[in-house]
C-alpha cells in the first residue's frame, strides 16, 4: 500500500528555519548600525579602546602590528576592525567594508592613533 | 685611593680594547674602491635574462657580455634603486662575447666612467688581488673578491665569487682598473670552483667602434622605466592565502578567452603563486595529515607545508608585490600527423597504431600590456626558449615531439590594477607568433580577473599604509 498522506511536522522542520532566516536577513542587513555620522564625527585621536567599543561595539576582528617603518619611528599598534557591507565596487570578487581603528599599545591605557572609515549606517540603534 | 686607581685601570683598559677593536675593522684596500666605483656599475636586462654592465664613456656608453644582451630587441639598464631605462645595442662581438650598449647621457652625469686597463703586456699577474662588482642572483652592485689565479691569453681565470648575473661586470684591480670582463665560470659540486674573466684589452677596438657610432647614434629617450619595488608582499599574507582550503584559479587563467588561440596565458599575484606551489606538497601531505590525526600525533611532530616563509626570505627574491604574466606556447599534433592518423583509423579501424607528431602552436615574438589603451612598460621582461623533447608509447601509438619555441614572463607593477574614480581599468594583452607577424592576438582581461588581482594585494596595501603611518596619539 503506498502512503500518501503529508508528512506536516516534516515540512514545519524545514520551512521554520528558513522563515527566521529570511526574517533575520531582512531586519539586519549588516552587523554595525553604530556607524552613524554623528558616531563618526565623534572619533578623535587619543580615545581609549573602551571609548571606541562605547561608540561602535565589540569589533569583528582585531590584530596586531607594526606601523611607521618608513616614518623613522616604528611603533606597535592594535588592530580594531569592523565589516560593513559587500563594497559595491566588486561585483564577481567579494569584498566587505570595513572601518579600522589603530590603538598606540606602548601605553597604557593604549590611545586611539589613526583610523580609516570606509562606510557609515543609516541608521542608528539609539 | 685605591678604588680611584681601580676604576681609573678599569677606564684605561676598556678604551685600549675598544681602540683595538676599531683598528681591527678597518676599511679595506678593496671597499675604497669598491665605494668609489659601484655607482658606474649596472644591471643590464635582456630578454633572456639579466647581467652587469659598467659605464666606460660619459656619453653613456656602458660595456657588457655580448650574451647578455642576447636576441633582445629591448634592453634595460637599472643605474640604482630607482633609475631605469632603456638602451640601445651599438656594437657587440658575439664569438669575444662583449657589446657595448647606450643610454641617454643625461643619466649618468656625475657617475664614474671606469678606467680601462690598456697595459698589454702586464695587465695582470698570478696572485694579483683584484675585485668584481656586479649584481649576481637577486642582489644588487655587490662586491666581491680573490686573487688571480692564471692570466690567459685572452681571459684571466680568479678566485673571485662569480655567479649569474655577475656576467658584464669589471674586474678591477687595487690601482682601480678594469682589467677584464666577468664572463663565466666552473664549477664541480662539491667545491667553489673557478671564475673566467674575459681580458678587456681583447675589446679594445670594439670600444674604439663604438665610441664612433655613438657620436652619431641617437640614444633612447632618459624616460624612467618602473622599477622592482623594494618593498614585499606580507608573509603573514601569503601563509593566510595558502591557509584557504578552496582557491577559485579561473580568474588567473585566461588561456580560454582566445579560441584557436596559440598560447597559454596566466596572470599571477603572490598569493596566488605561493598557494600554487604548495598544492603539490598539500597533495602530498593528505594521507600524512590522517596519519597524523589518527596517531594524535603533537604539533611538533607534525608535517607542515608552510614552514618556508622567513623573515630572510625577501634576500632571496622573495615575492614582490607585483603582477606576473605568464605566456607559453600551446602544445599539439602537427596537422600531417594528425591527418595521417585519422586516415589510418578510418582505414584500419581500431587496429591502427599510428605515430603521432607533436608541436609548438605558437612562438612568442612579441607581447604587450595596455591599460585604458596605452601600453604599459613592464618591470622586467623575460623571453626564454623552451624546448619541448619527449618520446613515449601506448597501445594507440608512438608520440614523439622535437621543437623550441619562445615563452614569455613579464612582471608589471600592481598598481596598474588599481581602480580610478570607481572604475576598474581596461586592461588588454596583445601576443603575436613569429610565424604570423600581422596576425595580433588581443585579449580582453575579463572584470572578474581584475577584480581578484587587485583584491589579492589588500594585504599588501594595508602593510604599505601602516609602514608610512607615523605616530600622533601620545598622551
Amino acid at each position: 500500500m503506498i502512503n500518501t498522506t503529508w508528512n506536516y511536522p516534516a515540512i514545519s522542520v524545514i520551512a521554520v528555519p528558513l522563515l527566521l532566516m529570511i526574517g533575520c536577513a531582512a531586519s539586519s542587513p549588516y552587523k554595525h548600525l553604530e556607524f552613524t555620522q554623528d558616531n563618526v564625527s565623534a572619533v578623535h585621536s587619543g580615545m581609549t579602546i573602551s571609548e571606541v567599543e562605547v561608540l561602535f561595539g565589540v569589533p569583528d576582528t582585531t590584530y596586531n602590528m607594526k606601523f611607521g617603518k618608513n616614518s623613522g619611528a616604528e611603533w606597535e599598534g592594535l588592530v580594531y576592525k569592523y565589516y560593513g557591507p559587500r563594497d559595491t565596487l566588486y561585483v564577481f570578487a567579494k569584498r566587505r567594508l570595513a572601518n579600522t581603528f589603530v590603538f598606540y599599545t606602548a601605553i597604557k591605557p593604549p590611545t586611539l592613533n589613526n583610523w580609516d572609515i570606509e562606510f557609515t549606517s543609516q541608521r542608528s540603534r539609539k | 685611593m685605591r678604588v680611584v686607581s681601580i676604576f681609573l685601570f678599569c677606564l684605561l683598559t676598556f678604551f685600549l680594547v675598544h681602540a683595538a677593536v676599531k683598528a681591527d675593522r678597518k676599511i679595506s684596500e678593496e671597499a675604497v674602491i669598491f665605494k668609489q666605483l659601484r655607482d658606474g656599475v649596472f644591471t643590464i636586462f635582456g630578454e633572456e635574462g639579466h647581467g652587469s654592465g659598467f659605464l666606460i664613456d660619459s656619453k653613456g656608453l656602458v660595456l657588457t657580455n655580448q650574451h647578455v644582451v642576447a636576441n633582445s630587441s629591448r634592453i634595460n639598464v637599472l643605474v640604482n634603486d630607482s633609475i631605469k631605462v632603456a638602451a640601445k645595442l651599438l656594437k657587440a662581438d658575439e664569438k669575444m662575447d662583449v657589446a657595448v650598449i647606450l643610454i641617454h647621457p643625461s643619466i649618468v652625469r656625475g657617475l664614474p666612467v671606469l678606467k680601462l686597463s690598456r697595459n698589454k703586456d702586464s695587465i695582470a699577474f698570478e696572485g694579483e688581488k683584484v675585485i668584481a662588482i656586479g649584481s649576481p642572483l637577486h642582489q644588487e652592485k655587490i662586491l666581491t673578491s680573490g686573487i688571480i689565479s692564471k692570466v690567459l691569453e685572452t681571459a684571466i681565470i680568479s678566485d673571485v665569487n662569480i655567479n649569474p648575473g655577475n656576467s658584464g661586470g669589471p674586474l678591477i684591480n687595487m690601482d682601480g682598473e678594469v682589467i677584464a670582463i666577468n664572463t663565466f665560470g666552473e664549477q664541480v659540486r662539491p667545491g667553489p670552483g673557478v671564475s673566467g674573466s674575459i681580458l678587456v684589452t681583447q675589446a679594445l677596438n670594439l670600444i674604439e667602434d663604438a665610441i664612433k657610432l655613438s657620436n652619431s647614434a641617437q640614444p633612447p629617450e632618459p624616460r624612467l622605466l618602473p622599477v622592482m619595488p623594494k618593498t614585499h608582499y606580507p608573509l603573514s599574507a601569503l601563509e593566510y592565502a595558502a591557509s584557504i582550503k578552496k582557491r577559485d584559479t579561473k580568474p588567473y587563467n585566461l588561456t580560454k578567452l582566445v579560441e584557436r588561440g596559440k598560447f597559454n596565458i596566466f596572470i599571477s599575484t603572490p598569493p596566488y603563486l605561493y598557494r600554487a606551489e604548495k598544492q603539490y606538497e598539500l597533495d602530498l601531505s593528505k594521507r600524512r595529515r590522517a596519519r597524523e590525526e589518527k596517531g594524535n600525533v603533537g604539533k611538533e611532530g607534525q608535517y607542515n607545508p608552510f614552514d618556508d616563509l622567513k623573515n630572510w626570505y625577501q634576500y632571496l627574491g622573495g615575492y614582490s608585490p607585483t603582477v606576473v604574466v605568464a605566456i607559453t606556447p600551446k602544445i599539439g599534433e602537427t596537422s600531417g600527423s594528425a591527418f595521417g592518423n585519422l586516415l589510418g583509423a578510418v582505414v584500419l579501424g581500431t587496429s591502427y597504431h599510428g605515430s603521432h607528431e607533436y608541436e609548438y602552436k605558437g612562438d612568442l615574438g612579441y607581447f604587450s600590456l595596455s591599460v585604458n589603451g596605452l601600453v604599459s612598460p613592464e618591470i622586467e621582461h623575460a623571453m626564454i626558449f623552451e624546448p619541448l623533447d619527449f618520446l613515449g608509447a601506448d597501445y594507440y601509438g608512438v608520440y614523439e615531439a622535437k621543437d623550441i619555441a619562445r615563452s614569455g614572463v613579464f612582471t608589471f607593477p600592481c598598481e596598474i590594477f588599481k581602480p580610478i574614480n570607481g572604475s576598474w581599468p581596461d586592461i588588454s594583452l596583445k601576443t603575436v607568433s613569429i610565424d604570423k607577424p600581422n596576425d595580433t592576438t588581443v585579449v580582453v582581461v575579463p572584470r572578474q580577473t581584475i577584480e581578484q588581482v587587485w583584491l589579492d594585494f589588500e594585504p599588501y596595501r594595508e602593510q604599505m599604509r601602516a609602514d608610512s603611518t607615523r605616530l600622533v596619539a601620545k598622551p
